[in-house]
This record gives C-alpha cells, sequence and structure tokens, in this order.
C-alpha cells in the first residue's frame, strides 16, 4: 500500500513540488515568526531582569532620557528601609547615529559605585572597568566591541567627544552589552545638565522578594518619583509579548492553511486524473475504505514533507536573522518543531479528506468508462 | 453458478430513458466457458459488470454462488470481486507508473497477503502468461498482447472462482488474440476456472462452449 502512495506522490514531481513548497513556506513562517517572537520575549524579560537591578526609579511619567530626577532623589531613596544600594545613570543617544543601532548608546555612571553595584552581573571581557578619575576613557559592550572591532587602548569618537576603550564588559544581555560606559560627569557634560543629574535611579533590596514592596514604599515617599520593581515591568512586558506571540501564531497558521488548500487542490486533481485507475481498484476488490486510506496516506506523506522542509527553511531563516542582530536570542526548540510537524501533517490529512472521499464513492464501472 | 433473473438496467438520459438491460435471465454453472456476443450497445458490458457485482442492476437479481446480489450491502459486493471474480478489461486498465509484476500485485494490496507470498505468486503467474522477463517492465515498455498477458495474470492473482473477460482481444492484433484465447480455454480446462467472454470476434465464440446473444438488451436464440 505505502509503494503505491508513494509512487502516486512521485508521480507529477513538479506538481508535488510546488505543493510542496506552498506548505513549508507556511511552517517555515510558524517556524520562524514563532521563534523569532519568543526571542524577542526572552531577550526582552533578559533586559528588563537586567536594565537596572531589582527596582528602576525614573521622574513620574516620563521614560529613560526624558526623565530628570537629581543626586538629592537618590539620597532619599538610599534611606528607605529595605533598600540595598542604590546607582544612578544618566543616558545619551547619539541619534545622529541612527534608533538602537550599535554604537548609539551611552551611559553615564557613577565609577566607584557601579563596581560594586554591577560586579555581580559583569563579566570583565578585556582590560579594567572605568575609574572616577577617568574623564575621557570608556568601557564597551561586547556585543558593541564585536561589530566595531575595538580592541583596549583603541580611541573612539562619541558625540564630538574622544574616549580611549579601557575595557569590555559583558553583561550577557544585548541591549545592555551594544553601549559604552563612561563617567557619568561627562555624560552630564556632553548633555548639557548641571551636575547633579540623573535619569535613572537602580535600586537593589536588601532581601530577594521584597523588590514589589519595597518600590511600594519608594513611590509613597518620595514625590514625583516611579519606582517599578523588574519583575512587574517583566510581566507587563511578557504579556504584550504574549499577545505578539499569538498574532504570530495565527497569522502563520494562516499562511500554512493556504498551503494545506494547496494540498487539497493537487489531491483534488491527481484523484480526477486516476478516476480510471480508482475504477480498477475497486473492480479488483479495494473497498471504499482501501481507497480513501490511499488517498489520505497520500495527503499525511505531503503534509509531513512539507513539514520537514518547513522546518529546515525556518531554521536557515532564523540563523540569517541570528547572524544579522547579535544577542538574539531566538531559538527553535523541539516543541515548536513538533508543533509545526503535527500542524502540517494534519493539513494534510485534512486537504485529502474531501478527494478522499471522492475518489473513495467513484462508482466503479463510470470510473472505468472515464479516458 | 451465476443466475441472472429478470435482470433490468435503465440509464436516464434526461427524458430518454435507456434500456441497457431489458429483463435477462440466464445461467452459467461452474466450470463452464461461455461467450456473450451481440451488436454494439446490445448491453453485453452491462450484463458482465451485473454479473461480477461491480455494478447494481435497476430491477431483477443476480445470485452468485446462492447470494442473493440485491439484498446485500457494499462489503459483500466487494469481497465478492475481492475473492471470487476476475476481470479481464479490453482496454487492459494497468497502473502506468507501476511495473508488471507490482500489477500483478495490485488486487492483494488490501488483503494482508504476506509479502514474499504475494510475489511468489505473481512470479509465477506472470511466467505462466509468458512474461518471465518481462516483470519489472512498466505498461509503456511492453506490446499489447504483452499488457493483456499481464492484466490476465492480475486477473488470476486472487484465484478467482470466475473470469468475466469484456473484449480481451479487441486491442490485440489477430494471432496475439488466439494467444490469449488459448490461455483462456487452458485455464478453464485445467483448474476448472468459470469463464464468461464477451467478445465480437465469430471464430472466439465458436471455440466457446457455448453463446448469449444479447440483442437490445434482451437475449435472443
Ligand atoms: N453510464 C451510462 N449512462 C447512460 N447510458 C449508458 C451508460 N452505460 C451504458 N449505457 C448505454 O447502455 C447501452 C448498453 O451499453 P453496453 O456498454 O452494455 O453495450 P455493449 O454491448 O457492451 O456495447 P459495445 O460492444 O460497444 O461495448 C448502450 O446504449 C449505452 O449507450
Ligand atoms: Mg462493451
Amino acid at each position: 500500500m505505502l509503494e503505491i502512495v508513494v509512487n502516486n506522490v512521485m508521480r507529477r514531481k513538479a506538481r508535488t513540488i510546488l505543493t510542496l513548497l506552498g506548505i513549508s513556506l507556511g511552517v517555515a513562517a510558524i517556524v520562524t515568526l514563532v521563534s523569532l517572537s519568543v526571542g524577542l520575549k526572552s531577550n526582552a524579560m533578559d533586559i528588563m531582569g537586567k536594565v537596572a537591578g531589582d527596582i528602576t526609579v525614573m521622574e513620574e511619567g516620563q521614560m529613560f532620557t526624558m526623565s530628570n530626577l537629581t543626586e538629592d532623589v537618590m539620597g532619599q531613596i538610599q534611606n528607605i528601609s529595605g533598600v540595598q544600594m542604590v546607582a544612578p545613570t544618566v543616558m545619551l543617544m547619539d541619534m545622529s547615529r541612527g534608533f538602537n543601532t550599535v554604537g548609539t548608546d551611552a551611559r553615564g555612571v557613577d565609577p566607584g559605585l557601579e563596581e560594586r553595584f554591577s560586579s555581580s552581573s559583569w563579566d570583565i571581557i578585556e582590560g579594567r572597568p572605568i575609574r572616577s578619575s577617568d574623564s575621557s576613557n570608556t568601557m564597551a559592550g561586547v556585543v558593541l566591541a564585536d561589530q566595531l572591532d575595538l580592541r583596549v587602548g583603541e580611541t573612539i569618537e562619541y558625540m564630538g567627544e574622544e574616549f580611549r576603550v579601557v575595557g569590555i564588559i559583558s553583561f550577557g544581555n544585548t541591549l545592555l552589552d551594544q553601549a559604552y560606559y563612561i563617567n557619568i560627569d561627562t555624560a552630564r557634560r556632553i548633555a548639557n545638565r548641571p551636575s547633579d543629574y540623573i535619569n535613572m535611579i537602580r535600586v537593589k533590596v536588601s532581601t530577594p522578594g521584597t523588590e514589589e514592596e519595597v518600590a511600594k514604599r519608594i513611590n509613597l515617599t518620595v514625590p514625583g518619583v516611579e519606582a517599578r520593581s523588574s519583575e512587574v515591568m517583566s510581566e507587563q512586558v511578557g504579556d504584550f509579548l504574549d499577545i505578539i506571540g499569538k498574532v504570530t501564531w495565527a497569522i502563520s497558521a494562516l499562511a500554512a492553511i493556504v498551503g494545506g488548500v494547496g494540498i487539497a487542490n493537487t489531491m483534488l486533481m491527481s484523484v480526477i486524473e486516476r478516476t480510471k485507475e480508482i475504477g480498477l481498484l475497486k473492480a479488483v476488490g479495494w473497498s471504499n475504505a482501501d481507497v480513501m486510506k490511499t488517498v489520505l496516506l497520500e495527503g499525511l506523506i505531503l503534509g509531513f514533507l512539507g513539514g520537514i522542509i518547513g522546518v529546515g527553511l525556518g531554521y536557515g531563516a532564523l540563523v540569517v536573522v541570528r547572524n544579522e542582530v547579535p544577542g538574539f536570542a531566538g531559538e527553535i526548540t523541539v516543541l515548536l518543531i513538533a508543533e509545526a510537524m503535527i500542524f502540517a501533517i494534519s493539513l494534510g490529512v485534512v486537504g485529502g479528506l474531501y478527494p478522499a472521499y471522492r475518489a473513495a464513492n467513484l462508482n466503479p464501472v463510470v470510473a472505468l468508462k472515464t479516458e | 453458478m451465476i443466475e441472472a433473473i429478470n435482470l433490468k438496467k435503465y440509464y436516464k438520459m434526461g427524458p430518454v430513458v435507456v434500456k441497457a438491460l431489458n429483463g435477462v435471465n440466464m445461467r452459467v454453472e461452474n466450470g463452464e466457458f461461455v461467450s456473450i456476443m451481440g451488436p454494439s450497445g446490445s448491453g453485453k458490458s452491462t450484463l458482465l459488470n451485473l454479473l461480477g457485482a461491480l455494478d447494481k442492476p435497476s430491477s431483477g437479481t443476480v445470485f452468485f454462488d446462492g447470494i442473493d446480489l440485491s439484498r446485500v450491502d457494499e462489503a459483500v459486493l466487494y469481497r465478492l470481486r475481492r475473492k471470487k471474480v476476475g476481470f479481464v478489461f479490453q482496454s487492459f486498465n494497468l497502473i502506468p507508473t507501476l511495473s508488471a509484476i507490482e500489477n500483478v500485485l495490485i488486487p492483494l494490496v488490501p488483503t494482508g497477503t504476506p509479502k514474499m507470498r504475494g510475489y511468489r505468486k505473481a512470479k509465477e503467474l506472470l511466467e505462466t502468461v509468458g512474461l518471465e522477463k518481462r516483470m519489472l517492465h512498466k505498461p509503456s515498455e511492453m506490446s499489447g498482447g504483452e499488457q493483456q498477458r499481464v492484466a490476465m495474470a492480475r486477473a488470476l492473482v486472487n484465484d478467482p472462482s470466475i473470469i468475466l473477460a469484456d473484449e480481451p482481444t479487441g486491442n490485440v492484433d489477430s494471432r496475439t488474440g488466439k494467444e490469449i484465447m488459448s490461455l483462456l480455454s487452458d485455464l478453464n480446462q485445467r483448474m476448472g476456472t468459470t469463464l464468461i467472454v464477451v467478445t465480437h470476434d465469430p471464430e472466439i465464440g465458436k471455440a466457446t462452449q457455448r453463446t448469449i446473444q444479447l440483442k437490445d438488451g434482451k437475449i435472443v436464440d
């Protein structure tokens, strides 16, 4: 039986290949888009978790470079019970380089404080961290260094100033590893801000698990700020990314269903072409169920092959994206492959249902008369 | 034994009713070699298909080994075809993408016959019809006579008790036609297989034990 089915699949090679292309592109879309959205999610979670320690504080209603805080506010936060340590950031964006490209971001940090605050979350790949006396030295994130081929000792130019690279660090997080780290005083000068200016205050709590509680306390006691525990932020971002994930599934499933319609069409054609043969099968004693089985098996094989090719294509596309976007966490899981394969095979079988039904119910006498 | 009782088959073509068979009574005993003759359109193929449980009559019935075919469901009909009937057609009806031996094996596919056993049987049959050298050839690589002999091997692979042949020599030259007829009559004599052959050829008609003449859907004497 299987030989006959395989034989039927191979009969019209060009048509089979086109059909497979249809379904495999749909499957590839599923595999690529879903793994990209999963990657996006894990990157985002990563960033949320690491961007600023346990709690991030910004000016109420403002984000990132728009947020305007002071050393004074940081002092107040430091004194709140449950707070172990605080660290300031002044974020710079060189918009002349384009948004979110390598070398756009620089973060001004307090060198002494930062070493204590981040020593558990960064690895020094090369060189050393910046010191308080380093006004025109910088540490480069490892992704940035890779992209621009930076070595320790080189000089770079950022917003019209020259900096010497003294260290290369890795947070294991694309966003953080794409930035330059410079002295906060230098950053204030470049941004034309007063000497107590801060964008963002990062807070570490004394006891793990109290992030939310401490964030609430900050919001209650310090006026004009908004403290968010990274957990809550991750949850919000996570919810949003879940929606993106579902939409992605839906869109790519739609693409695959188009492929499934292709299978139905191909099989209907091939069943019609084989009308006379099907009449013969019935004349020599094949039951309706036997005929039906062969056609459904044909659909299953088409779906299976389309699935395999699709997973391969999707994987290829993902590799390309990963090469283009360094540090991107998109990944094809076994579960995703299994889901995509089951989906493709079901499409094949469902696509084969109507053709199989038609074939099975042919009147053998009429079928044998067709040319 | 096969018996037709007041067998009728009507086709409605719009307002016109074509009476392909219009009350046929006949009986063929086991082991007989019978021919059916008659002008084109007289209902020969229609009769043969009804006798072989391939089609259903408009009225009347066929008794096949005592089973009233008008009273059983589809499943009994296909099992009957699977186990007891072998069809041979004028146009061979081989599957073009399969080799000779694969074509012979087709009736066995849904029966669950062990592969090796089926294969041996098919090989034997192809030897019997003189095609041992053509087993792996596709139909397009064979002559009409060779193709018809493959079709005969296919009709025999399930050890049928009856062979129904619809103008088996209609698409081959007269010498090949004689070979095919001698294979059939040989089968009838050695194995006792019942044979019903539809033919236009009076020579073949004479070579059979008995000829049933059809005209306008009725038997004439
Ligand atoms: N499916 C059908 N629909 C309508 N009419 C049909 C159908 N099948 C057969 N007929 C008609 O029934 C009559 C008998 O047909 P049948 O094929 O049995 O003739 P036949 O004796 O085998 O002829 P031939 O020698 O040409 O093969 C013919 O008039 C034919 O046109
Ligand atoms: Mg006929």
